[in-house]
């Protein structure tokens, strides 16, 4: 547990010292891919949990997820239409899903304790 | 509970689709850009509406004192004539001269450099436009709205005169505005004086500026029906 | 249980979350704060207000100018002196680009089609649209306008970051330039061989130009300010 959460540290560290920003126009871009990042770290920790973790699965998601959100903001962008919201409804739900079950095998781990 | 949640979403969807479209950063720039531009309009509007409106009670008296307003149109038309350029003013401001380089470029590698162009009489004259020059005339040529400025070979022409160097520019306004924009570090003139373009720029209490003695242009245009 | 792997696995989609939220934060600092919904539908009810209230003043301003119209008429009615003044009048508006006119012109439109890809600099500066105002110019241009700001004696064009400054509004391409003048001779002039447009187009600008019958250039309504020059007082003025 202790070392995504150095990870986390670390990447907020260097993205802070560092001089490097994005043009404010792919924002929402970012942020969509903020959220599928999120999405494959708890969707990562709780198939760790069940021990059906597979390495391939969880590094693929990530890319795949982002990147399909990031062709749904483009073509919403291209419509007039906010389809991105789409995959934040799709990112959250689950997000609040897996969070859910994680808690839930943590809490009951630690009552057989 | 999907149908519910379809719903809500579409509802919601509804909701957040502004008027103005999908949101982006950009557009919100863009947006903030154009209130300010208005902004600045409603200023200067306020004061031509005051300006409109005093005249407007200037002709209503006039009738009510003597039935005529010719003597305040008399004024009307001796203030527009100032503001097309059409009179003659003086006032403080600077001279600007500009002469050729001295300097021999047989061996240059680009001659160009070292003569006056239109485009830097342009540049020179925008400048001052945009700190504020009231009135601006080359080598005695007074320059309004349509003033054009063109090379002609070794020569430049100001509509359809023509002018060799040296080029004296004189511009009325706020001296010291004036000649701070000429001057400028990184300014027009500051990067043609690179090239040997000799150039003098004072100040001067008081300058005299003939009014543009060219023919009108007023063979296309005419005021809209209903217009003025 | 959590073997290395799995938690290495997970730390360098972390490395990247964190990497990615601050440069977000830092990204959406920099600009004008925290874009909602809730301020873009702010800004933009503030636009559709400050709109209402330009409309309103520009509709007062011009019935002010149809009155004084009125009894300008009314005077040129009365006597030849009165009636030459009145035209007189009418004739340095015109010149001064007071006044709405409307002739036979030129509609132009320059753009820059990929503005929003290459959004830090322009490929439209100023000193394009100061050469393309002169050359029409020299083409006998009589009434221009650039935006709906008409081009008068005093008009600045200025460069301001990625913007341009038109009698000191700030403008961004496309820009409109709307001329009256003789539509053959301008257009002519313009599309020469060497000449703005076929610079400008090398540089990757979009030039559209449209020949039209009558074409409407609006007047000038900021203000002029004679601060520092002062009419000479002469016997008798032209």
């Amino acid at each position: 547990m202790l070392l995504p959460l150095l990870g986390l540290l670390i990447g907020i560290l260097i993205g802070f010292l560092s001089p490097v920003t994005i043009p404010i126009q792919y924002s929402t871009y970012m942020s969509i891919a903020i959220l599928a990042a999120l999405d494959s770290v708890f969707g990562g920790i709780r198939s760790s949990l069940e021990n059906t973790f597979d390495v391939e699965i969880f590094i693929s998601g990530f890319f795949a997820n982002a990147i399909l959100a990031a062709v749904l903001t483009y073509i919403g962008d291209q419509l007039g239409v906010p389809i991105y919201y789409a995959a934040i409804f799709a990112f959250g739900v689950r997000l609040f899903q897996n969070f859910a079950i994680v808690r839930r095998y943590i809490l009951v781990r630690m009552k057989k304790q | 509970m999907a149908f519910i949640f379809g719903f809500l979403i579409t509802i919601q969807l509804k909701l957040n689709i502004t008027p103005e479209g999908i949101i982006t950063i950009q557009r919100l720039l863009d947006m903030e850009n154009d209130v300010n531009n208005v902004l600045s309009e409603i200023n200067n509007l306020k004061q031509s509406v005051a300006e409109a409106g005093q005249k407007l009670k200037e002709y209503e008296l006039n009738i009510d004192d003597d039935g005529s307003i010719y003597a305040s149109m008399e004024n009307e038309l001796k203030k527009i004539r100032n503001y097309a350029g059409l009179e003659k003013v003086e006032g403080s401001g600077i001279i600007i001269t500009l002469n050729d380089s001295l300097e021999s470029f047989e061996d240059a590698i680009n001659p160009e450099l070292f003569l006056i162009h239109d485009i830097d009489v342009l540049e020179i004259v925008n400048d001052l436009k945009a700190a504020g020059a009231e009135a601006i005339a080359i080598n005695g040529v007074r320059i309004i709205s349509t003033t054009s400025i063109k090379c002609g070979g070794p020569t430049i022409n100001i509509n359809n005169s023509r002018h060799a160097t040296p080029f004296v520019i004189k511009a009325i306004g706020d001296a010291k505005t004036l000649e701070a924009t000429a001057l400028a570090p990184d300014g027009y003139i500051d990067w043609m004086e690179y090239s040997g373009i000799r150039i003098n720029v004072k100040k001067v209490e008081n300058i005299v500026i003939d009014k543009y003695t060219d023919i009108p242009r007023i063979n296309y245009q005419k005021i809209v029906e209903g217009g003025v | 249980m959590k073997n290395t792997k799995i938690q290495l696995a997970i730390s360098v989609v972390c490395v990247v979350l964190g990497l990615m939220i601050a440069i977000q934060f830092r990204t959406v600092k920099q600009s004008i704060g925290p874009v909602t919904e809730y301020r873009a539908r702010e800004i933009a009810t503030q636009l559709k207000k400050v709109r209402e209230e330009r409309d309103n003043l520009l509709a007062l301003k011009n019935d002010y100018e149809k009155k004084i119209s009125e009894y300008e008429d009314a005077e040129a009615q009365g006597n030849l002196a009165s009636r030459i003044i009145k035209e007189e009048l009418e004739k340095a508006r015109i010149i001064a680009g007071l006044v709405d006119v409307e002739g036979p012109g030129l509609n132009i439109l320059l753009d820059d089609l990929k503005f929003l890809e290459h959004y830090s600099y322009n490929i439209i500066d100023y000193t394009d649209l100061l050469e393309f105002i002169n050359e029409l110019n020299a083409a006998g241009a009589e009434a221009v306008s650039i935006n709906d700001e008409r081009v008068i004696s005093r008009t600045e064009i200025r460069q301001a970051g990625l913007h341009i400054n038109v009698n000191t509004i700030k403008f961004a391409p496309p820009f409109a330039i709307k001329v009256i003048g003789e539509p053959k001779t301008l257009e002519a002039a313009l599309r020469m061989r060497g000449g703005i447009v076929e610079r400008l187009e090398s540089k990757g600008i979009a030039i559209s130009i449209t020949q039209q019958q009558s074409i409407i250039v609006g007047k000038y309504n900021g203000i002029i300010e004679n601060k520092y020059s002062r009419m000479v007082k002469e016997g008798d003025s032209n």
